[in-house]
């Protein structure tokens, strides 16, 4: 699981308010280089959630190889739709994007406290009926 | 009206004298078109191939059926002479088996085509132009206008349409080679070496076409031998070589198979020494590509009917070239088919047949009319004619198994030990040979009917293509094993045919060239009777005459009135196989086609000449748009949606049963009586006059009314700007039933220009729908149950209705109009037989609202016509689904007689603002208590009525009910392996879905709710967008994953080592979440668009379909849009699957060498269980067994080693998305649609 599906996933367990952003726990990572597309990844950078993304960067971080650098707290001025980033800043998030994968952990519901497990690179959201 | 191949005779009469004055070498040097002017190349193209090809085919068979058999003399006698001498294989009798085997008849010869080559270079070219386009005058001077001219030499063409004036000259093109298609590589052998004994120049086959002009370089002579010919035989169309007995494609000629479904392309003849000045001539070549990488070949149609011609154009020609090709290939590809049913159901059905059997020269074609008498025996001479004629009929019948035997007595015919093979070969061809020549003759009558001569010439049907099919009527019964006829003796053996009668021959395909064409020939023939004179092939006439008599002869057959179909015509080009748009709006622009008049004849429908205004019907008023697009969109889905109250069916007095479904709100309209239910005070209905009260079914109850207001009162306290804005706030959130209310309520106040009609009491709405086909017979609305002004709006699809001014004695006044008791019978399929003074055709257009009062409601009677196409001012225009939504007034009666209308009295209004409406759903005491009295009006017990569906009131409908869990969840994860290796890794996407995501704008993340093993996401990533794919089926996500990349151990697996680039790219992209789409874990608003394609027919309840919508909504940003795809219970007619309800168990066959991965992996518990049985020879039986014990949902079929699962699956009735989505606010519904046994809608968040 990418840290971009995580960005869009959120907790519906009974009792959760917003669910969101979810906490990670790490057992296993995986990095994987890809090619960076620049397009595609300015076109993505503004339907993603900034902050959730930062935190979960903040979790996975240390379970990289090499570490994952901490993401500025704002994105430099948006203009328009798109964000107008440096190379630089383009490789680190095109990496936290795209190139880190949790594969087995969980992910946590920040309210309740709901534990989803990952099991080979699938979160499994699935509630129980008691949770619904 | 009557048609017949004389003309067709003058034609060629004409081509001969021009090939005279052409000069006997049969080579052109220089040619011109014909002087006739046309705008078009192409057509001059089109006509050239049609020209070549039919003397081809007089040129190379013996014995042709072709109609030209007249005497003028051929080009060249010699070589004619010579080829029937040196040709007929076996020099024996022509009607030997062995000699038809072996020889060549004319619909071997499939087509020939003109491939555009390289432009020539002027100067070795004369350019040879005809001043005054006569064919007398013409010179071979160079220059001169251009404008006009097909210039040709050797078929060097001045193309002027789309090059302008200025550059014409330089723009030359030539036409380098003849394509010849076969049926066979047996005809193409023969094709081959009779055109290289021939020494045939293209030039030869051009006659006819293009006139020969004197020329000078005649040296070209020499450059004729057709020596090159080395090969042949490629062969096109993968499709092809099936049997023909298998199921859903069969040849479409015919045969049975015989030809093996395959087009061969076969022969180039090139004029080479034409286009290219001596450079050698007549390449025979495999290869199916022209010089600029065009690739013409012959394709099947869907359905699999029949084939087409397709050019593929390649891209390295001069763009001159490439426009003419392009103009060609459109125009091959626009071939229209109109299916013509019961062409020859006269002929096979009836006992007194329409053949007539006469000799050449004897008699002439009878002028049958579509009454006619038969005297079959007018020109027999001998018994023979007899005999014919009831072969012709065993043949069209079918039954033609055991023909008498020639009559001459050659025992030697037959010596070989397969008399039977032989015979049943030849049977068969003759059975073909007479078929072909039917079509043939029905062929040349269509062009000449479409090219009537000295008509416009652009108006002429040059650019036809006709081709005939026909088809065994009885599709389960094919002729079987006919496959290897025609290969030759030496196949024979093994092919003693089966003879099973093939069906009767009544059906056929006619190709046109084009909408307008079509439009045309559906003008001039619809309903029609044809009379055609068929030459009957001679092999046909072996077998009932002996000697061989130079005599010809001819069948007049009349076919039966034709119902020409129109398939294809009106539909757009498709561009995704199997979309038809169902609920898009009418204004689709009709053919805009304007007939040059009736020169065919007094078509046998009358043509809807008035629009509706000119007519003048007293009291008939047509409002075009009275109700808006979007206004009938939302009255379509509530109307034919779901939870529309659709009645029972009813039956007429007469007995037949009402075929449309009608729905009745505020009083039922009782069919047997003709009348509306009445109820009184204690909910005794009353029916008609008889004050007996009648026990009516309760569920008979109908819903009320719709209102928009609680109460009658406060509605007509609302002031028409209220009304309005009702109606408006109704169709913008999608609320059907409040929409309907209002447009009812809008017709109350709608002010006509006539006074004198009532409709402002309107208390009676019954909806009608019309399938296409579909009509109602000639009636007056009862007189007795409804008031004067009747209030007609027609949805969806627009209609013609007929109008018959009633002669009645004295039905001047109106008080006679209750004892017309005519009036109340014909509300039935029946036309009572009467004199109608005046017959009106009026074009109800769809969101139209027709008033009808005064004569028009009482005087004329009105009817819609079965049929599926109506013609409105010589447009065509194919009916689509119609519901109309009739308003009257239904009258109260008096002292228990049936009053007059004068002093009649509307019944109260019985009306509910509450949804939804139903059936039988009020109890008859509630009824009562809530209609007939005026103090209590509209107020309906809450607790009889359910309320609208509101998602947060049914937490059950979180929870996933038990049919789900055993009956889609656990057999998807059971047999996620299989499904993967079946349908998801061939990719069957539906086109819908794909174009939807290739019209998303790039960088779009789209969530695929329900995605499974991630068939989409191919689509998706070559879409450049992100997706986000959920299931409930874990290992269809693993699935979904491999593909993806996301898993490792997969992406090892054998089977995604084959995986395509673009796949593997895919790792790039996607994500999935093992999610309940019911609950989906995602945050809201932040998708630009989902999909959820075969997701809703798994939810078993009406909630959680809605449920699922609003979760779609949710996630999906304002904006933005989704596609959702549901099974229809409307599947198509040759979908293997029929589906009889709407909650329906669909099998699953699954394999146990998928399932033991699959579960293996999912499920370590059951692990164990496997293994031991695998560990348990032999390995597969244990494993289907155990699982199949272990499902509870799922079957062992023993025989077959097979685990059945079974999917539970809802399927969905046309409106019954729509009607859901209209249920969850912020959903619109943008569009929606039938593909391939789905419906799709298309949704935009609000």
């Amino acid at each position: 699981m990418r840290l971009l599906t995580h960005n869009f996933l959120r907790s519906n367990v009974k009792g959760t308010e917003n669910g969101y952003p979810l906490i990670i726990e790490v057992t296993t990572v995986r990095c994987e280089e890809s090619p960076v597309d620049k397009e595609f990844l300015l076109g993505l950078i503004p339907k993603v959630d900034y902050s959730a993304l930062r935190s979960a960067v903040r979790h996975m971080g240390p379970h990289c190889d090499p570490p994952l650098p901490d993401l500025p707290e704002v994105l430099p001025s948006a203009v328009g739709d798109v964000p107008s980033l440096d190379d630089a800043t383009i490789s680190i998030l095109h990496r936290v994007l795209f190139d880190v994968y949790l594969v087995e952990g969980y992910l946590v519901c920040p309210d309740t406290g709901r534990k989803f497990p990952v099991k080979d690179g699938i979160p499994n959201m699935i509630l129980h009926e008691d949770e619904i | 009206m009557l048609h017949d191949d004389d003309q067709d005779d003058d034609d060629d009469d004409d081509d001969d004298d021009d090939d005279d004055g052409g000069g006997g070498g049969g080579i052109m040097n220089g040619a011109i078109v014909d002087g006739r002017s046309t705008s078009c190349p192409c057509r001059d193209v089109i006509r050239i191939e049609r020209t070549v090809l039919r003397n081809l085919r007089r040129m190379l068979t013996t014995g042709g059926t072709s109609s030209s058999s007249s005497s003028s003399t051929a080009a060249s006698p010699s070589r004619e002479g010579r080829r029937e001498d040196g040709e007929t294989v076996g020099g024996g009798g022509v009607g030997g088996a062995r000699a038809r085997v072996a020889g060549l008849r004319p619909y071997d010869i499939l087509s020939a085509t003109v491939v555009l080559s390289s432009p020539s270079s002027p100067s070795s070219f004369p350019v040879v132009k005809d001043d005054d386009g006569d064919d007398d005058a013409m010179g071979n001077g160079g220059g001169g206008r251009v404008m006009d001219e097909r210039v040709v030499r050797g078929m060097t063409m001045i193309p002027n349409e789309a090059m302008g004036d200025a550059s014409s000259s330089s723009s030359s093109y030539a036409m380098g080679k003849i394509r010849i298609t076969t049926s066979t590589p047996h005809a193409a052998r023969i094709v081959a070496s009779r055109l290289r004994r021939l020494g045939c120049t293209p030039g030869y086959l051009f006659r006819g076409a293009v006139h020969v002009v004197h020329g000078e370089a005649k040296a070209n002579d020499d450059d004729c031998d057709c020596d090159c010919i080395d090969d042949y035989g490629a062969i096109e169309g993968g499709e092809g070589g099936r049997e023909g007995g298998s199921e859903g494609w069969r040849c479409p000629y015919g045969c049975g198979g015989r030809y093996s479904g395959r087009a061969i392309q076969v022969t180039q003849v090139a004029p080479a020494a034409i286009a290219a000045g001596g450079e050698g001539v007549g390449n025979v070549r495999t290869t199916m590509r022209d010089e600029y990488g065009g690739i013409a070949r012959w394709a099947r149609a869907s359905p699999p009917k029949f084939r087409r011609l397709q050019l593929t154009t390649g891209n390295n020609g001069t763009s001159c070239v490439m426009a003419t090709v392009v103009e060609l290939e459109r125009r091959r590809s626009e071939t229209r088919f109109l299916y013509v049913e019961n062409v020859l159901s006269s002929v096979t059905r009836e006992e007194s047949a329409r053949i007539v059997i006469r000799r050449d020269g004897v008699g002439g074609i009878s002028n049958v009319d579509e009454d006619d008498d038969e005297d079959d025996d007018d020109y027999g001479n001998d018994g023979s004619t007899a005999s014919m004629r009831s072969g012709l009929l065993a043949i069209f019948r079918g039954t033609w198994s055991s023909p008498p035997p020639p009559s001459s007595g050659e025992d030697g015919r037959n010596d070989g030990g397969c008399y039977d093979c032989h015979d049943e070969i030849s049977m068969k061809m003759i059975e073909d040979d007479v078929r072909h020549a039917f079509q043939d003759a029905l062929r040349d009558a269509i062009s000449s009917a479409m090219c009537p001569r000295d008509d416009d010439f652009s108006n002429s049907g040059d650019d036809i293509r006709v081709e005939l099919f026909m088809k065994p009527n009885d599709a389960g019964k094919p002729g079987k094993g006919t496959k290897g006829g025609k290969k030759g003796p030496s196949s024979n053996d093994n092919n003693c045919i089966d003879r099973s009668p093939p069906g009767v021959y009544d059906r056929l395909h006619i190709g046109m060239m084009n909408n307008r064409d079509a439009t045309m020939l559906l003008r001039k023939w619809q309903g029609k009777r044809i009379s055609l004179s068929v030459k009957l092939p001679p092999s046909f006439v072996d077998r009932y005459r002996s000697g061989g008599g130079m005599e010809s002869f001819y069948a007049d057959i009349v076919t039966s009135a034709l119902f020409i179909d129109y398939v294809d015509v009106l539909l757009p080009k498709r561009r995704h196989r199997g979309v038809v748009p169902r609920c898009r709006r009418h204004d689709d622009p009709p053919i805009a086609f304007r007939g040059t008049g009736g020169g065919g004849g007094e078509p046998s429908r009358p043509e809807c000449t008035s629009v509706t205004d000119h007519v003048l019907i007293p009291g008939l008023i047509l409002i075009h748009d009275y109700a808006s697009e979007d206004e009938e969109r939302v009255l379509m889905a509530a109307l034919s949606g779901p939870h529309a109250p659709w009645a029972p069916a009813q039956t007429t007095p007469s007995g037949g049963a009402i075929k449309r479904r009608v729905q009745h709100y505020g009083y039922v309209f009782d069919y047997a009586s003709a009348d509306v239910l009445r109820r009184d005070e204690g909910g005794v209905y009353h029916r008609g006059c008889n004050d007996e009260g009648v026990t009516i079914d309760p569920s008979s109850a109908c819903p009320p009314m719709p209102s928009i207001g609680p109460s009658r009162q406060l509605v007509s306290e609302m002031s028409d700007c209220d009304v309005e804005g009702y109606i408006e706030r109704a169709v913008r959130d999608v609320r059907g039933w409040d929409a309907l209310a209002g447009i009812i309520e809008r017709t109350r106040r709608f002010e006509f220009a006539v006074p004198s009609s009532c409709h402002p009491h309107i208390n009676q709405l019954t909806v009608n729908e019309y399938i296409p086909g579909q009509g109602i017979g000639s009636h007056i609305d009862t007189v007795t149950a409804f008031d004067d002004g009747i209030l007609i709006i027609t949805l969806n699809g627009g209609i013609v209705m007929e109008f018959r001014k009633v002669i009645n004695d004295n039905s001047s006044s109106k008080t006679n109009y209750a004892n017309d008791q005519n009036s109340r019978k014909y509300n039935s399929d029946e036309i009572p037989i009467k004199n109608f003074q005046e017959r009106k055709l009026v074009y109800l257009p769809p969101r139209s609202l027709m008033l009808l009062s005064g004569d028009a409601r009482y005087k004329w009677e009105h009817m819609i016509v079965s049929r599926t196409t109506d013609t409105v001012e010589g447009a065509v225009l194919l009916r689509k689904l119609r519901v109309s939504l009739t308003l009257r007034t239904a009258l109260s009666l008096q002292g228990g007689k049936e009053v007059r209308h004068t002093s009649n009295v509307p019944l109260p209004h019985y009306e509910s603002c509450v949804f939804p409406p139903q059936w039988g759903q009020l109890s008859d005491a509630a009824a009562a208590a809530n209609t007939n009295t005026p103090e209590n009006n509209g107020k309906i017990n809450p607790t009889t009525t359910p309320r609208p569906y509101s998602p947060a009131d049914n937490r059950s409908d979180l929870v996933t009910p038990e049919t789900e869990r055993k009956h889609v969840h656990t057999v998807y994860d059971a047999i996620a392996k299989q499904w993967n290796h079946t349908r998801g890794k061939r990719g069957v996407l539906w086109p819908g879905a794909t174009q939807f995501l290739e019209n998303l704008p790039k960088g779009s993340v789209v969530a695929d709710v329900g995605c499974g093993d991630g068939k989409y996401f191919t689509a998706i990533a070559a879409a450049s967008s992100y997706v986000i794919g959920t299931d409930i089926s874990e290992p269809l996500l693993k699935m979904a994953a491999a593909v993806t990349g996301e898993a490792d151990a997969m992406v090892n697996g054998p089977q995604y080592q084959r995986l395509s680039k673009e796949k593997r790219t895919l790792s790039l992209r996607p994500a999935v979440a093992v999610a309940d789409c019911i609950h989906l874990p995602l945050r809201s608003q932040s998708f630009d668009a989902a999909i959820c394609v075969a997701v809703m027919h798994h939810l078993s309840t009406v909630g959680r379909r809605i449920r699922c919508l609003a979760e779609l909504c949710r996630i999906v940003k304002v904006g933005g849009l989704i596609n959702v795809q549901a099974w229809a219970l409307e599947q198509e007619d040759d979908s293997k699957r029929k589906f009889h309800g709407t909650d329906v168990l669909v099998p699953f066959n699954a394999q146990p060498k998928y399932l033991l991965t699959s579960t293996m992996e999912s499920d370590s518990e059951h692990l164990k269980i496997y293994t031991a049985a695998v560990d348990t020879p032999p390995l597969g039986k244990g494993v289907a067994q155990i699982v199949a014990e272990q499902y509870s949902g799922a079957e062992f079929d023993s025989k077959k080693n097979l685990v059945i699962f079974q999917r539970y699956c809802h399927m969905y009735r046309r409106g019954e998305l729509e009607q859901l989505c209209g249920q969850v606010p912020g959903l619109r519904i943008l569009e929606s649609s039938y593909e391939k046994g789905n419906h799709v809608v298309l949704l935009r968040v609000t």
